[in-house]
């Protein structure tokens, strides 16, 4: 195994973990705006640490950009989505205690 | 060592898989929609590790497209989900 | 991929697409089968790209999950929100009138007669050297053009591609037709609780849309990418201006907007003209000025793609810039 590897397989196996965790939280919270909660952050952790292994592992100035244009762009499209639906839920909520 | 790639990327898709349940049970339809995001994230991972250990440097591609569609769905769910039945807000 | 993990991954994906296209038409609640179906979308691009072939990956995610995903959600609108009716848990007969047990007997013989039949075909004499499958998957594979995609659908097959583009026109002009006739609602949702993040998300999708799409178009001859995928992309960004209100609905088609419409199938028709008459096989790329061709007929096919998409969607006969609010 080569240096680069030894670095990258480990910052994979982080992101990984991260997801479960995503997962996990996804599963057993108890309301829909901590499971949103819980979702977009350990997600996008999780991708951000995968976009890093694979970007050590690939090394050009490219395949370095493009991960990192990939998980900038995760992060502003979850952000924007994770908002949105919690506003709807949140008048979905208020509709339903009227 | 790709094969250590491609066993992360099938830990994703077993997470993929486990978040359905939510998808399946949640009680609104927000949950569902979590659902949908979850795959936008999952997937996108599960395609970048595909690209690097597979051997399709063109999945990157295919990624970058899926994070946008994500965000499409939720503005798409959010914009036109069904009025409610008391009421006809949209 | 290979091995344990290979086969573990195709279980679990082949388990998770017959799960969700169930449960997306099993559930009770329309949202809820629409968000399944896209999630059935999903999975199925991931199909394809573990099978190894971006393009059909690309089709699927966007056209498959996005677009007709929200066309479906638009459509969920008009519908009670229990489709199954509010009384009754049983329903023994499926919509056809028969029970349900013979329904399903159908469904699954007829899967198993088909899993049978690709089962066959794949081990069968199509695969072997000297036959004309091998020839074609060769020439494809030989053709100067590096995408063997492209190739097919422009030089091998040309005559398929027009018809395609011939179908895409029926299916904007049959909307209209309806509209004429009957009082469709048009997807039209107020901008009114507009957020500021939602142009912020506008403001940074849309140059990395366009960008991606250019790409895809640019890298069709070559890579993985192609007219078809980069007009879907410009028409999902044409379905979130008209998502988020940038795009208003308009009673008229403007001209643009026809010439958009009809530029793809005009140039190709010309292309197939043109070869026709100047060498001896027609629809076949020349050639002295391949790429410049090919680029040509990609671009004209991606603009009336992108127009037939986003038309669709807007269940109008035409859209314009909403004047009046600051985006």
């Amino acid at each position: 195994m080569t240096p680069v590897e030894w670095i990258a397989l480990p910052l994979v196996a982080i992101g990984c973990a991260f997801f479960a965790a995503g997962t996990a939280g996804l599963l057993r919270f108890p309301d829909t705006l901590s499971r949103l909660h819980a979702l977009t952050k350990a997600d996008n952790l999780g991708l951000g640490f995968i976009c890093l292994g694979l970007a050590v592992r690939d090394g050009t100035a490219a395949g370095v950009t493009m991960l990192a244009i990939i998980w900038l762009l995760a992060m502003f499209a979850g952000t924007v989505s994770a908002f949105l639906i919690a506003r709807w839920q949140s008048a979905e909520a208020d509709r339903e205690d009227t | 060592m790709e094969a250590l790639y491609l066993a992360a990327s099938l830990f994703l898709l077993l997470n993929l898989v486990t978040g359905l349940a939510r998808v399946y049970r949640g009680p609104g339809a927000a949950d569902r929609m979590l659902g949908a995001l979850l795959f936008g994230s999952t997937t996108v991972a599960a395609l970048l590790l595909l690209a690097h250990g597979g051997g399709h440097p063109a999945l990157v591609k295919v990624a970058l497209v899926f994070v946008m569609l994500a965000a499409m769905g939720a503005i798409a769910f959010v914009r036109l989900s069904p009025p409610d039945r008391s009421e006809g807000r949209s | 991929m290979s091995g344990a993990i290979g086969t573990t991954y195709d279980l679990l994906l082949c388990g998770g697409l017959l799960w969700a296209a169930v449960q997306s038409v099993a559930m009770r609640q329309a949202l809820s089968a629409v968000i399944l179906f896209m999630v059935f979308g999903l999975l199925m691009a991931l199909v394809w790209a573990r099978l190894g072939t971006p393009d059909l990956a690309l089709a699927e995610a966007i056209i498959g999950a996005g677009i007709t995903g929200a066309l479906l959600l638009s459509a969920c609108r008009t519908l009670p929100a229990d489709i199954a009716g509010a009384a009754g848990e049983q329903h023994p007969e499926a919509p056809c009138g028969l029970p349900q047990g013979i329904v399903i007997a159908v469904c699954a013989a007829v899967g198993l007669g088909v899993a049978a039949l690709m089962a066959a075909t794949l081990s069968g004499p199509g695969t072997s050297p000297g036959t004309g499958a091998e020839t074609a998957r060769a020439a494809a594979a030989a053709h100067e053009l590096g995408n063997p995609v492209t190739a097919v659908l422009v030089d091998f097959r040309g005559f398929d591609t027009l018809l395609e583009m011939v179908v895409l026109l029926a299916a904007c002009l049959a909307p209209r037709v309806l509209m004429a006739q009957t009082a469709l609602p048009a997807v039209n949702p107020e901008p009114a609780d507009d957020s500021p993040m939602v142009a912020a998300l506008l403001g940074m999708a849309t140059p990395v849309l366009v960008l991606t799409a250019l790409y895809l178009f640019w890298a069709g001859a070559h890579a993985p990418g192609g007219a078809f995928q980069a007009g879907a992309l410009l028409g999902a960004l044409g379905v979130l201006y008209r998502l988020t209100g940038r795009l208003a609905p308009s009673e008229q088609t403007p001209l643009w907007l026809r010439a958009l419409l009809v530029v793809g199938l005009a140039a190709f028709v010309l292309y197939a003209m043109l070869t026709a008459v100047l060498s001896a096989a027609p629809m076949t790329l020349p050639r002295p000025g391949l790429q410049a061709t090919v680029l040509i007929i990609e671009f004209t096919l991606m603009l009336s793609i992108a127009a037939t998409l986003t038309l669709l969607f807007s269940a109008a006969p035409g859209f314009q810039p909403r004047t009046g609010s600051s985006p």
